[in-house]
């Protein structure tokens, strides 16, 4: 039995209440499931669906499966014989396993659903009626929630100008999710629940089967922007998602490849000739610098691979590389991680003339320009996170940014989108309201005020600047997110008893609140593009953050110290509120992260001295013992005792070359 | 001319040893004294050098370094520090000529934008190249073409670069331009250099007289392979950032990206890699880390860095393209080889990475960008060619015209021919010609030497010694050799089939003779994997593989004879020329021609012809007819004479007999000799079946005819021998054909169209070709044996010591695991 179904009540109803529409005027749709060894998830998936309230003379389930092993198509056969089994005799992956389904399917509308999930009665009804309502909107995402139906999986999809795709405000609670009430556009459904025009997916290519799987869905979802056509969300429309219960082995980095692989896929693809010839290079670059990033992972340092100054001595041994017999050695162990984002590129090289064949083909059938879509990105220059504990140390990671902020800047890749507005995490010292402020999605409508535990109190000088440059970068179409010290939040909460995260605004900005030390917390949870911090006094909690992080002074904020100026990329000097507007609103536009010491190389070539080892370099704090355990724990789940000695090993490397 | 002032500078970093030669050549030197300044830039030496040069060459200025600022910052030190008006840079490995600094800075005095001048650089024996030209692609890397080769530069010509390590520069310009670009550390800062000169409106010219020997890269050799990548590959990228154009810039920079992950992958996968192992559908566990290759790494490790350091390199870029006064397109003239593919030296990878540059360049569009420079070529002979008054026959000449043709729209061409043929044979003077002969295995060996953007190689057999190249290759054919073998009585068809299409495997783009040959052809390219593997429809495959292949029509050209008037002779004489070869009988023709003189007691016969110069073939049939027809006093035979002096005697005649027995090989066959014929200005007297047929008969440049039909022969033959004049009007007609259809100016089209965009031939996955076998040996037109398909022992061992070399025993294990790992996978 699947659990009760029950709509979490942070999700406000809709304009559109299901059964709006006369059960004749409903669309035919087919529901196929993908299936790849997932029998344990299809009791509970296909029970749901039997049980939607969408007329059975208008739906069609189908089972599409990969040639799993574990017995799923016989299973289907003998216990769901009214759901149409497509068995493919191989694994083709999740976009050519989807679009056999959809080439088999007889509805006017497909929909796809992931097996690892469960859908709401009236799932498919508001998924359906979007399409119903406007005739450019062909396709449409479901809101998709974790199992217990508490945090958001999918509400929203956001794309980086590099084709890294994410999931808005993805693991947070659905009452602070800004879900919305209404439909809404977005730039791609995700691609384990959602619904499409069948003549059109099939006749446009459907999912790209050169993706196999990952992120063929933003591919879609953009196609179907630049072609003309809108995709919307349909918050009512809720599926709820066992998360990624199959990941966590040692072969994530084939997952790398794909991944990468198919970001870049996406953007050769889909961008106007003039944008890609801004985006490329830049995207290539970025690629790069992961790369190196990745491969640093298992303690290979690239610094070793310099011609270093000789010392006097003229015998082969010079600095860089500490044991000139060394030398002779051919090769070198590498992280495997690194190598696969090397991999996704050199296929991407390799079958370029087929990829821009596919290019030619989606170009010709253009009908809106890019920079209409742009706003639909979401975040365009966010720097793409490796997510990986062993390159999220802080030097890594902010050096990663550093790059993206130099490329981005330097290749002219911001100035293309620099009518989207930016997300901004506003880190305060002080609590106050925020009702006025608009925080949701700056690319729809927002949603209208609520209380929140401060409406109505008097608040301090320092909060009311705060709450003015939020308010100013609102204006200026930013979407401004509060951080507010969990302490004060939380007293001011007993004092309120509003507490309860019945509303939008307390529920994210108790989600959001940072504790001592940990802004990094917050910063993971919210993902912005650019931090203002709107007091000097937010200054020490930096650590591990790497997003470009502006400081904004107060009117009669004391003057900064050298070493404080050093956290931060950029600082309003003007103490007026609209001029420091203006001017965060010119870094938001244009974020950059302050740039290190030049690096070693062309920096020694020239000085004769060599450039400061990145491991011992001042602005990597050194870790908590809680960190190392924490890492320790996760190196031991992704790669068992195997993979935790390895990492045991160059992490003691590591610290033996410091 | 007055002279100027000259500051001579000498960087120096631990080469003592080499100190007294090179300031002892420059100290003789023919230069006024009071206008040359001797430097010695040290860059921290620890081995006494600068205390030497004081002691011993006390009118030498020391400056010192406090540590070693490598190539470009130290002399840039030497630079600010000279007071010529001009300076020049000289590596301290060198001697110099003493005339060397006045040859040198002459082309400066000629001409006021020629602002830098660079030196020849030979072996120190100076018998080889060292520096005699430069060139670079468009991806940064700089090359020195002839390097190793004789010096045959011997013309004042413009350069892309100097090479740093000799060449002279106007003091004011070099200090203006800022010097040298100090983050290059060493390597291709002179290119930059270079570039930045060209594209701020001055020129730099090679100075041919100005001779500086050079021992051979002694000093950094102490580095190892890898290290040396990061920097090659490092500095092309940042010298390619600073100086393009923007709108260049956004079309290439992306190709040069692509390309450093294909270098990468590819130089990881030349030492053992496999990125299959990286699908998604690969359910192995594997470990975190995996051992790949350092020069892999290394690209890796430069594009990083790059990366890293953009806004400082795009800085840079800023004040470069601030004084830009030259247009990209007329700086792309000066590259010399844009298209090149740069050489990764690892044979197994060299073909899938020139498969991916191609891919790039005409992708992303660059080739275009490129299409109005000329290449080098390399065309690869299966025969010999007219050389120095040499003979030829039909697969010389055509390879030979091929070559001409390619020269008459500016390419520049070299020519490589089978060793064997040039066996007991001397040629005058020093020509390239043979530097460059082929020994079957080996013709990568002279791809190497020449590193052309093209090779055109002349018969498919040459192919199978080709393994390992990134060059595009043009196929030309001549003519239906498999019909041809026939008649020889080859008796081992299936060696020979497989032979051929591993040889149409292996080209890019397809040429043959004649319309009827290409057709007689398609089937072949398809089987060879011609045509794209996904096309969706039969027509779109045939249309692919028509794109894939051409006709150029067997030409000449150059140095047209000139057309006669009148006839030279009181009696017509008729000339015969060309190897004897058993699929052309001509019997029929010839002695009813023979018949016909001796019974009106008019006209004459020259044979010229006989045995094949190199390769045997039974030619007892022939001799057998020439026995015969020497019985009559009007026919003359002479052995095969060299090219000029066939010429000559074709000058003289007034008309040539080419008229053979039909059959698949003749109908199908476009001959050379019948092409010269027409040039010379000889009315032909031809069959009625052939491609060329269509030509002659409604041209009027001879008489085609029936080769059974003796009747028909006999009233032709009556008819010019009875009134010779009619044979003046057709040779017009011969000639006047020969300019409008048979120039090489004109035909060589398809090929020329092929250089200025070359491209590697997408493969079709599905189709594997047997490898020949290697038993096959070479006979007749196909000289030397095929390719050796799998690795023999000798190659083997070969390789392992290579490996030692490079890696030591541990290195050598490696390889040996690595082998063995990929033998199994297999």
């Amino acid at each position: 039995m699947p659990p009760a179904s029950h709509t979490p009540r942070a999700i406000p109803a809709g304009a559109n209440p299901a059964g709006a529409n006369p059960e004749h005027e409903l669309p035919t749709i087919s529901v196929i499931v993908l299936n790849y060894n997932g029998k344990v998830h299809l009791q509970t998936c296909l029970d749901s669906l039997l049980h939607l309230d969408y007329p059975a003379h208008k739906l069609e389930l189908l089972l599409v499966d990969n040639a799993s092993a574990d017995g799923s198509a016989a299973y289907v056969r003998a216990h769901f014989p009214q759901v149409k089994l497509v068995e493919t005799g191989a694994n083709l992956g999740f976009a050519q396993g989807n679009n056999v389904g959809a080439q088999a399917a007889t509805g006017e509308y497909v929909a796809f659903l992931n097996n690892d999930t469960r859908v709401e009665p009236d799932w498919l009804r508001h998924l359906i009626q979007p399409c119903l309502d406007h005739d450019d909107v062909v396709c449409t995402g479901s809101t998709m929630l974790d199992w217990a139906g508490e945090r958001l999986d999918f509400g929203a999809g956001w794309m980086n100008f590099h084709g890294f795709a994410f999931q808005k405000n993805q693991g947070m609670p659905v009452a602070a999710a800004q879900i919305h009430r209404e439909p809404t556009p977005i730039f791609f459904a995700c691609g384990g629940a959602m619904l499409v025009r069948r003549d059109l997916f099939v006749e446009t290519g459907g999912f790209d089967a050169d993706h196999f799987a990952f992120y063929e869905d933003v591919d879609l979802g953009w196609r179907l922007w630049l072609m003309g056509y809108r995709v919307l969300s349909a918050p009512q429309a809720i599926a709820y998602h066992r998360l990624h219960a199959t990941t966590g082995t040692l072969n994530q980095f084939r997952k790398w490849v794909l991944f990468e692989r198919n970001a870049l896929l996406t953007v050769l693809k889909n961008y106007d000739d003039a944008n890609l010839q801004t985006v490329l290079p830049a995207a290539l670059m970025l690629l790069i610098a992961r790369i190196i990033r990745l491969l640093r992972v298992q303690g290979w340092d690239p610094e070793s691979y310099h011609i270093g100054n000789h010392t006097g001595n003229h015998t082969g041994n010079h600095r860089g590389n500490r044991n000139a017999a060394d030398d002779a050695e051919l090769t070198e162990a590498v992280s495997r991680s690194g190598l696969a984002v090397l991999v996704a590129a050199n296929e991407v090289v390799e079958n370029l003339p087929r990829i821009l064949e596919r290019r030619r083909q989606i170009q010709a059938r253009r009908k809106r320009p890019d920079a209409e879509i742009f706003a639909r990105f979401g975040q365009p220059l966010y720097a793409h996170t490796l997510n990986m504990p062993q390159v999220d140390v802080p030097y890594t990671r902010a050096h990663y940014a550093v790059v993206n902020g130099a490329v981005v800047n330097g290749l002219s890749v911001a100035d293309l989108f620099k009518r989207v507005g930016r997300r901004v995490l506003l880190v305060t010292t002080e609590t106050f309201d925020v009702a006025a402020i608009p925080v949701a999605d700056r690319t729809a409508s927002p949603a209208s005020p609520h209380a929140t535990p401060f409406t109505g109190r008097a608040i301090t000088e320092a909060a009311a600047w705060a709450r003015t440059i939020g308010q100013g970068l609102a204006a200026q179409g930013h979407e401004a997110l509060f951080a507010m010290p969990k302490t004060e939040l939380d007293a001011a909460n007993q004092e309120q008893h509003a507490g309860d995260g019945a509303h939008a605004h307390a529920a994210i900005l108790h989600e959001l609140a940072w504790e001592p030390g940990r802004v990094h917390d917050v910063v993971h949870k919210s993902l912005p593009d650019v931090i203002v911090l709107c007091d000097a006094a937010a200054l020490d909690n930096l650590h591990g953050v790497s997003t470009p992080t502006a400081l904004c002074l107060e009117p009669d904020a004391a003057a900064l110290q050298a070493d404080q100026l050093q956290q931060v990329d950029f600082v309003t000097p003007a103490r007026e509120a609209t001029v420091a507007i203006a001017q965060l609103d010119e870094f938001c536009r244009r974020p950059t992260k302050r740039a290190a010491p030049r690096t070693p190389a062309l920096a020694h070539a020239q000085t004769g001295t060599r450039a400061p080892s990145p491991t011992n370099a001042s602005y990597a704090p050194p870790k908590r013992t809680a960190d190392l355990l924490r890492e320790a724990y996760a190196h031991f789940r992704r790669g068992g005792l195997r993979g935790l000695l390895l990492e045991t090993l160059g992490y003691l490397q590591r610290r033996l070359a410091e | 001319m007055e002279l100027p002032k000259i500051s001579v500078i000498v960087l120096n970093f631990n080469g003592k040893n080499h100190l007294e030669t090179c300031f002892t050549s420059l100290a003789r030197m023919d230069y006024p004294a009071d206008k040359l300044e001797l430097m010695l830039v040290d860059n921290a030496s620890a081995d006494g050098s600068a205390a030497y040069v004081r002691e011993q060459f006390p009118q030498v200025r020391v400056v010192e370094n406090a540590d070693n600022l490598g190539f470009a910052a130290g002399n840039n030190v030497g630079a600010q520090a000279a007071t010529g008006e001009y300076i020049a840079f000289l590596n301290n490995d060198t001697r110099v000529a003493p005339d060397w600094l006045r040859k040198l800075v002459e082309p400066c005095l000629q001409d006021e934008d020629a602002v830098c001048a660079a030196s020849k650089m030979l072996g120190w024996d100076g018998k080889k190249a060292d520096f005699v030209r430069s060139t670079m692609n468009f991806h940064g890397f700089a090359f020195q073409p002839e390097h190793g080769l004789l010096d045959l530069a011997h013309a004042q010509r413009e350069l892309i670069f100097p090479c740093g390590g000799a060449m002279l520069i106007r003091r004011d310009v070099f200090l203006e331009l800022g010097g040298f670009d100090e983050d290059y550390f060493i390597y291709f800062e002179d290119m930059d250099l270079g570039w930045r000169l060209w594209l701020s409106g001055y020129r730099v010219v090679f100075a041919p007289e100005a001779i500086a020997y050079h021992r051979l890269h002694a000093t950094m050799d102490a580095f190892s392979a890898f290290r040396k990548w990061v920097l090659f590959e490092r500095n092309a990228l940042v010298t390619l950032i600073k100086n393009y154009d923007d709108d260049n810039l956004a079309k290439i920079l992306p190709g040069a990206l692509m390309l450093m992950v294909a270098r990468a992958t590819r130089l990881m996968r030349a030492n053992g890699w496999r990125p299959e192992a990286y699908d998604i559908r690969n359910r192995a566990e594997s470990g975190l880390t995996e051992a790949v290759s350092r020069s892999g790494l290394a690209v890796l490790v430069a594009a990083n860095e790059v990366v890293e350091n953009l806004p400082h390199i795009l800085q840079k870029r800023r004040a470069v393209q601030a004084r830009r006064k030259r247009s990209d397109a007329q700086v792309f003239e000066r590259f010399g080889q844009p298209l090149l593919a740069h050489t990764i030296d690892f044979p197994e990878v060299e073909d899938a990475y020139g498969q991916a540059q191609s891919n790039v360049l005409h992708e992303l569009g660059i080739v275009d960008l490129f299409a109005h420079t000329e290449r080098r070529v390399l065309v690869v002979a299966s025969d010999l060619l007219p050389f120095d008054g040499m003979p030829t026959t039909g697969a010389g000449l055509r390879a030979w015209s091929l070559g001409q043709g390619l020269e008459a729209r500016g390419h520049e061409v070299y020519y490589s021919m089978p060793r064997a043929a040039m066996e007991g044979r001397e040629m005058r003077g020093k020509n390239r010609a043979w530097e460059l002969l082929w020994e079957a295995g080996k013709i990568h060996e002279v791809v190497k030497k020449i590193s052309p953007d093209v090779i055109v190689a002349c018969g498919w057999s040459t192919l199978g010694n080709l393994e390992g190249v990134a060059t595009p290759v043009v196929l030309d054919q001549h003519g239906p050799h498999l019909l041809e073998r026939r008649f020889q009585k080859h008796l081992d068809e299936e060696i020979n089939r497989s032979e051929k299409l591993y040889g149409l495997a292996k080209a890019d783009f397809f040429t043959c003779a004649g319309e009827r040959q290409r057709q007689y052809f398609l089937p072949w390219l398809q089987e060879a994997g011609y045509a794209n593997p996904d096309a969706k429809s039969d027509a779109e495959f045939e249309a692919k593989s028509e794109a894939e292949s051409a006709v150029v029509h067997v030409s000449l050209g150059g140095d047209w004879p000139p057309v006669k008037e009148t006839s030279p002779n009181p009696e017509p004489v008729f000339v015969y020329g060309g190897v004897f070869l058993p699929w052309q009988d001509p019997l029929l023709a010839l002695t009813t021609l023979v018949a016909r003189m001796d019974a009106l007691g008019t006209g004459k016969l020259k044979i010229f012809g006989g045995k094949h110069p190199f390769i045997p073939i039974d030619t007892r049939e022939f001799e057998a007819l020439i026995d015969k027809l020497t019985q009559s006093k009007r026919v003359e035979v002479s052995p095969m004479l060299g090219r000029d002096a066939l010429l000559a005697e074709y000058a003289r005649a007034d008309a040539a007999i080419d008229l053979m027995a039909r059959n698949p090989e003749r109908e199908l066959a476009v001959t050379t000799r019948t092409v010269e014929y027409l040039w010379c200005g000889l009315p032909v007297i031809y069959n009625d079946y052939a491609e060329l047929s269509d030509y002659i008969g409604p041209a009027q440049a001879g008489w085609c005819l029936d080769p059974t039909d003796d009747q028909a022969m006999t009233a032709v033959f009556d008819e010019i021998l009875r009134n010779p004049q009619i044979l003046v009007e057709r040779g017009k007609n011969a000639r006047r054909l020969a300019e409008e259809s048979f120039n090489w100016a004109k035909t060589i089209e398809p090929i020329d169209q092929f250089c200025r965009k070359p491209y590697k031939r997408t493969r079709a996955h599905s189709v594997s070709l047997p490898k020949p076998g290697t038993g096959a040996q070479g006979t007749a037109h196909g000289a030397g044996p095929a390719g050796l398909p799998r690795k023999g022992l000798r190659t083997l061992a070969g390789e392992a010591v290579y490996h030692l070399r490079r890696g030591g025993v541990r290195g050598f294990l490696y390889e040996s695991l690595g082998f063995l790992q990929r033998r199994l996978a297999k």
